[in-house]
């Protein structure tokens, strides 16, 4: 679930908002900024933003969150979002503040392949619309909680926990690049599908026990390698490897998962990819720009 | 696997609910992105994967369209109607091509019935806009320039245009009328067109539209080549760097292989905006006020059709105006204006829209 959000909703997001732009003289266009005040309420005040214990109330938030979700894309298909429409931003801050409750539950679904196979179909969906990746995230808790109750264990934290916290900033930081290179062709979505493909292979049992013995700083270097090396002309070797990779560093990440934490890299390390991309008039930065491509 | 059923069955239900009746949201040929020439394909992006609106199966079969490739993201057909071949509107034979960029902002209407007016008697064959196509931001900004293309449309041109940083400003409205290929490839008659998106801020190409930019010139092997972007590829003598007196930045990084890509495959002209001032380069990036005669491909910039006046380079001449190109047996015969009547043509100088020039 925790992916789900990350990827499918906070990425989607990312990239609609580079996509549609900010202009906050218009005040609808303030509110999609709210993902960011629940990413910040799981890493200050965490706990905050949890789902209540009885199933049939989770139950129905998961059903409402779903229902939002397809409002908003029905609303949006093919018409290219404008944040600053009043309707369906409202639906996306209200599904975000859903699929933000359900992202803290640690659930036996949640480990495994599933959710890299969820992310990987997502991503390809979304060639036809950058928002069918809020759809896939928005029917997440229904798919992910079903049948499951969510675990009160306490945390676990395996040897290379701590420093996999840059995982999920150079993940921010790499994964977004087709996004920015394809725009909006369909062809920018397959590297992020066979992201989720490769997490998908990575995180069977066989694999698993495997990975788990490469030490974390091999993972961590091979990781900023590869995500440097991006070209469209690998793009689907490059998800897939990016996949495996980013599958191997999930797995010691400690249980339940601190999200806030999680999704704070994450959206620092997409909004550092952005400011890479688009040559922000940062001094020193216009050289860099993706190291000149 | 109950899981996985039941996952993949709620998919299916989700993408019906949200797609159904289908629709579908033609890519192309849109405004700015014609379809010319047998070839010529039309793309759209359906709401729901391999299902095609009733309506648009009709009009398809009816323009004699055949399917002839699905995806997720959508349908690619073909025109299988006999298309007869592209002649020039010229009774001489040539083609004119006409270059516009950074057109006049709302509240300048009179500009743009100025051009329609001069178009009505030039009869150009094409119409490029190279980017700031009409600085408003508003839906009914954008209608304005619709409107304004299809009435050169009506007269007989055909408009192809690219994005320029204006654009960003109101980019959902942009892809909105423009459609979101921001960069593509136009075939008509002996021309290839590669109209670039040369993104605002980031001034240069993403890596995917650099290669599919060599590509497209691989491809067009004994065609007439020509290139349009927003911003200018060199930069001006009295900017090395960059800023172009206020008026923005050049092409960034990658410069060396285009500029390469285009000499090697032949590229007869790249034309950009941006300055708003007149100014041609050669492959060298050598200001060619001299002569307008030299070879190897013509790197011009064509002053605005109606926005503010700036003067960038040394070339002293500065007002409102557009760049006719003749074409003569695949050679480009003349691509500047001769402002002093002495029956040659200046270098540099674009054709001015008012009499009077507009500024300075």
């Amino acid at each position: 679930m925790a992916l789900a959000w990350l990827i499918l909703f906070l990425g989607s997001w990312v990239r609609l908002l580079t996509i549609s732009g900010l202009n906050f003289h218009r005040g609808a266009t303030i509110l999609v900024l709210a993902p960011l005040a629940f990413v910040a309420i799981h890493r200050f005040l965490p706990g905050t933003l949890r789902t209540p214990e009885r199933s049939s109330v989770r139950w129905t938030m998961a059903a409402i969150t779903a229902l939002l979700s397809l409002l908003f894309v029905r609303l949006t298909l093919l018409h290219f979002w404008d944040p600053a429409s009043f309707p369906p931003t409202i639906m996306l801050v209200f599904m975000g503040l859903g699929i933000a409750m359900f992202a803290s539950d640690d659930c036996p679904n949640d480990r495994g392949p599933g959710p890299w196979l969820w992310v990987a179909l997502w991503m390809l969906l979304s060639g036809r619309d950058p928002v069918l990746g809020l759809l896939g995230a928005g029917l997440a808790p229904l798919v992910f909680h079903w049948g499951k109750v969510p675990t009160k264990g306490t945390t676990q934290e395996t040897g290379n926990g701590k420093t996999l916290w840059v995982f999920p900033f150079l993940l921010g930081l790499f994964l977004p690049r087709p996004w920015w290179d394809w725009g909006l062709q369909p062809d920018s979505v397959l590297p992020l599908a066979a992201f989720g493909l490769g997490g998908g292979i990575a995180s069977i049992k066989l694999f698993k026990e495997w990975h788990r013995q490469v030490p974390a700083w091999i993972l961590i270097c091979v990781l900023a390698v590869v995500g440097l090396l991006y070209s469209p002309s690998w793009g689907m070797i490059w998800g897939g490897l990016m996949g495996i990779l980013a599958a191997c560093a999930w797995g010691p990440l400690p249980k339940p998962l601190p999200v806030g934490a999680i999704a704070g890299y994450w959206i620092l390390g997409l909004l550092l990819s952005f400011t890479l991309q688009a040559n922000a008039w940062l001094p020193g930065l216009s050289h860099l720009i993706w190291l000149g491509n | 696997m109950k899981r996985a059923a039941y996952a993949i069955l709620l998919t299916f239900i989700a993408l019906l609910a949200a797609g159904w009746p289908p629709k579908a949201r033609v890519d192309r040929p849109m405004i700015g992105l014609p379809l010319m020439s047998q070839q010529g394909e039309m793309e759209a992006t359906l709401s729901l994967p391999f299902v095609l609106p009733g309506e648009m199966r009709k009009d398809l079969r009816t323009q004699g369209f055949t399917p002839i490739s699905w995806t997720l993201s959508g349908l690619k057909a073909r025109s299988t109607a006999e298309v007869k071949p592209l002649k020039p509107r010229d009774p001489s034979g040539r083609w004119k091509v006409v270059h516009i960029a950074d057109l006049p902002p709302p509240g300048r209407d009179d500009l743009l019935e100025a051009f329609i007016a001069r178009m009505s008697e030039v009869k150009p064959d094409l119409i490029l806009a190279s980017g700031d196509l009409g600085y408003g931001e508003t839906a009914a900004d954008f209608d304005r320039i619709t409107t304004f293309f299809k009435e050169l449309e009506r007269q007989g041109a055909v408009v192809v245009s690219c994005p320029g940083n204006h654009e960003r400003k109101a980019w959902i409205q942009y892809l909105r009328h423009f459609g979101p290929d921001t960069w593509h490839r136009v075939e008509f008659g002996p021309f290839t067109l590669l109209s670039l998106d040369s993104e605002h801020g980031r001034d240069q190409f993403t890596p995917a539209q650099f290669r599919w930019f060599r590509q497209s010139l691989q491809d067009s092997a004994g065609r007439i080549v020509l290139v349009q972007l927003h911003h200018p590829v060199f930069p001006s003598e009295t900017a090395p760097s960059g800023e172009a007196k206020g008026s923005g930045g050049i092409l960034g990084a990658r410069r060396a292989e285009f500029i390469k890509a285009c000499v090697d495959h032949g590229v007869v002209a790249v034309l950009a905006g941006h300055w708003h001032s007149d100014a041609v380069f050669d492959s060298t990036g050598r200001l060619r006020d001299d002569t307008p005669d030299f070879p190897g491909p013509k790197f011009i910039v064509t002053t605005t059709l109606g926005n503010e006046i700036r003067r960038v380079t040394r070339w002293p001449k500065s007002y409102f105006g557009w760049r006719l190109l003749t074409f003569e047996d695949g050679r480009l015969l003349s691509y500047t204006a001769d402002l002093d009547g002495d029956g040659k043509p200046d270098p540099i100088a674009s054709e001015p829209l008012l009499a009077h020039g507009g500024g300075r």
